[in-house]
């Protein structure tokens, strides 16, 4: 009897897992096919002298094995290296975000009403689309000097102003994500622990400062990481907004790797700035999380 | 009996408040409501310069009010084929966003009920291996896959833009790993009483778990919808300048490069394109919302 209930639960248990594998493999083909082989590809290019001029098949095997030649060739690009700061400076914009929206979601979180509707406000530039948005961000830096009397003197996207003003749009863009993430954690924090702090007498920054910081501090960790991650990936609002006319002070890592491919054809060149702007970024993340366990909260 | 009735008027007194309190409650609001302001402004200039004739434009400068309506740029874009067709743009978004985003859906979700579900050997193995790959930055791969397709797969000689379509079909981890953190908060009762009927896992899947977690596939599918309908990177690298092929984005994208181009006509595109989005997202407010919030709880 025993036997056969176990044979019986061992043939569930064969039809379970056969039920899990089938299930799991269309993801798994798709992670194998366009991102395990790209990646794998993009490691074996990077080492060759391959280039996609006048259509040439890789696997006709007309290319040598160069090194680090590739990678050597990167680090001495000046339109890449200076990317790379440019991605710096983008990133900037990241705390001046997370400060103001701390700020608006304090406020909203003490006057609740009408707060789902400033929430859907500040969401909305999220849900556009970046080529629309740049666009109407160029028009209005066009504007700002005539704002200011400064026609003629100032001109909010040359040299001196550029990734001013992409940090600008950048910060307006992306406060909504920050907002909801940041209401929707601060909501939970322990009301009883803002009466004991009220009863000992915190003012209203003691308690911004001392509760509700380390509270949100998990979400607060996330909005910075992500936020660091997609400024050193930002791509399409630089190019549309250099109006596909990249000068050293405009350019993006990811913008200058494009160029590479769609100009010179250059695919190992571009895997290699590609795998180097991976790296950074992977040593990037890894770094927050190593800081993170000094100022985040579990 | 007595004794509560005592106190209860102290508790029901409406607290005073200071003078100082809604002078708070006025300052918050007016910070609130400016920073709404700020959001809102950028999208009424290009409304406002969008109906804007451009001669006025260049004579006056930016006016708030010209007294003027030119609906001229609209319809240009609308009902002539001066910048390309529209409707052709927003058709070939429709036919590249369409097929991944529901069935990359449902792989996904097939993926999540598996790795929340059912017991396999190597389950964990499988899902922190793709858990790791989310690390990877998205532009390492995307030229080597481009030539992998053009070169190894070669889906664009059935049809050219099949290399955007087809990498969603299969589902992303992002989704699968949402949709699995809702699956594990769902009752195991409802399927041990489905296996007793002689339920299989896919009639679970289907008959159960998917009609039960509609919410959670419902803000997938729009966040889905919604990135893809703004992706810029990848249909430009395939479309390659072949104007026949462009996404909405990329239209608009031309409207500046064309030969009369000008503020209020990209401007004009620019709205028409959002308008979709607006659709989207004033519909499916609350899935947005919500959605955002779970991803970010996930971490």
């Amino acid at each position: 009897m025993t036997r056969q209930r176990k044979a019986k639960s061992n043939k569930k248990a064969r039809r379970d897992s056969l039920y899990g594998y089938a299930f799991v493999a269309p993801l798994c083909t798709g992670l194998i096919l366009f991102l395990l082989f790209p990646l794998v590809f993009a490691f074996i290019v990077s080492f060759t002298d391959y280039t996609m001029y006048s259509g040439s098949n890789f696997f006709d095997f007309n290319f040598r094995f160069v090194g680090f030649a590739q990678y050597a060739k990167a680090f001495s690009n000046e339109n890449f290296l200076r990317s790379m700061l440019n991605a710096v400076i983008n990133c900037l914009g990241v705390p001046v975000g997370i400060l103001l929206s701390v700020i608006l979601t304090n406020l909203l979180i003490s006057n609740k009403r009408g707060s789902l509707v400033f929430r859907t406000i500040y969401y909305l530039p999220t849900v556009c689309g970046s080529v629309i948005i740049t666009f109407i961000w160029q028009w209005l830096f066009n504007l700002v000097p005539q704002w200011l009397g400064l026609q003629g003197e100032l001109n909010m996207l040359d040299k001196n102003h550029f990734m001013l003003s992409m940090i600008i749009m950048g910060v307006w863009s992306g406060i909504g994500t920050s907002v909801l993430l940041l209401y929707s954690s601060m909501k939970g924090v322990d009301a009883a622990l803002y009466e004991s702090a009220q009863i000992d007498g915190a003012n209203a920054f003691n308690r911004l400062y001392h509760i509700t910081l380390p509270q949100i501090s998990p979400v607060m960790f996330y909005i910075l990481f992500t936020g660091i991650l997609g400024s050193f990936q930002d791509f399409a609002r630089f190019q549309v907004m250099g109006s596909n006319a990249p000068s050293l002070y405009k350019l993006m890592p990811v913008w200058e790797i494009y160029r590479q491919v769609t100009d010179a054809g250059d695919l190992a060149l571009a895997s290699a700035m590609g795998i180097i702007l991976g790296v950074i970024i992977i040593a990037i993340s890894a770094l927050q999380f190593a800081v993170s366990k000094l100022w985040v909260k579990d | 009996m007595r004794k509560a009735k005592a106190l209860s008027p102290t508790f029901k007194r409406k607290k005073k408040r200071a003078p100082l309190y809604y002078v708070g409650k006025i300052a918050a609001y007016a910070v609130l409501v400016f920073f709404a302001l700020i959001i809102l402004v950028p999208f009424l200039i290009a409304i406002i310069t969008s109906l804007t004739p451009e001669l006025n434009l260049l004579e006056n400068g930016f006016r708030w009010f010209t007294g003027v309506i030119d609906i001229g740029y609209y319809h240009t874009i609308l009902a002539t084929d001066e910048y390309g067709n529209i409707f052709r743009a927003f058709g070939n978004t429709l036919l590249y966003i369409v097929p991944p985003v529901l069935l990359g859906t449902f792989c996904s979700a097939m993926a999540a009920y598996a790795l929340a579900r059912i017991k396999f050997r190597g389950r964990t193995v499988i899902f922190f291996v793709m858990l790791a790959t989310m690390v990877i930055p998205g532009i390492i791969i995307t030229f080597p896959s481009f030539l992998l397709f053009k070169q190894v797969y070669k889906v664009d000689e059935w049809f050219p833009m099949m290399p955007i379509i087809i990498p969603g079909i299969f589902g992303g981890v992002g989704t699968m790993f949402f949709l699995r953190q809702y699956f594990l908060t769902l009752p195991k009762e409802l399927e041990e009483a489905a296996e007793m009927d002689g339920m299989s896992r896919f009639g679970m899947f289907i008959k159960i778990i998917l009609p039960l977690s509609l919410p959670a596939i419902i803000t997938q599918l729009l966040l889905g919808f919604n990135g893809a309908y703004n992706d810029y990177l990848v249909p430009l690298i395939y479309t390659a300048g072949k104007t026949e092929y462009y996404t909405v984005q990329l239209f608009v994208y031309g409207l500046s490069t064309s030969r009369n181009s000008s503020y209020p006509l990209l401007m004009a595109g620019g709205l028409l394109a959002l308008i979709p989005t607006l659709i989207l997202y004033i519909c499916g407010q609350k899935f947005f919302v919500e959605g955002i919030v779970m991803t970010g709880i996930k971490s």
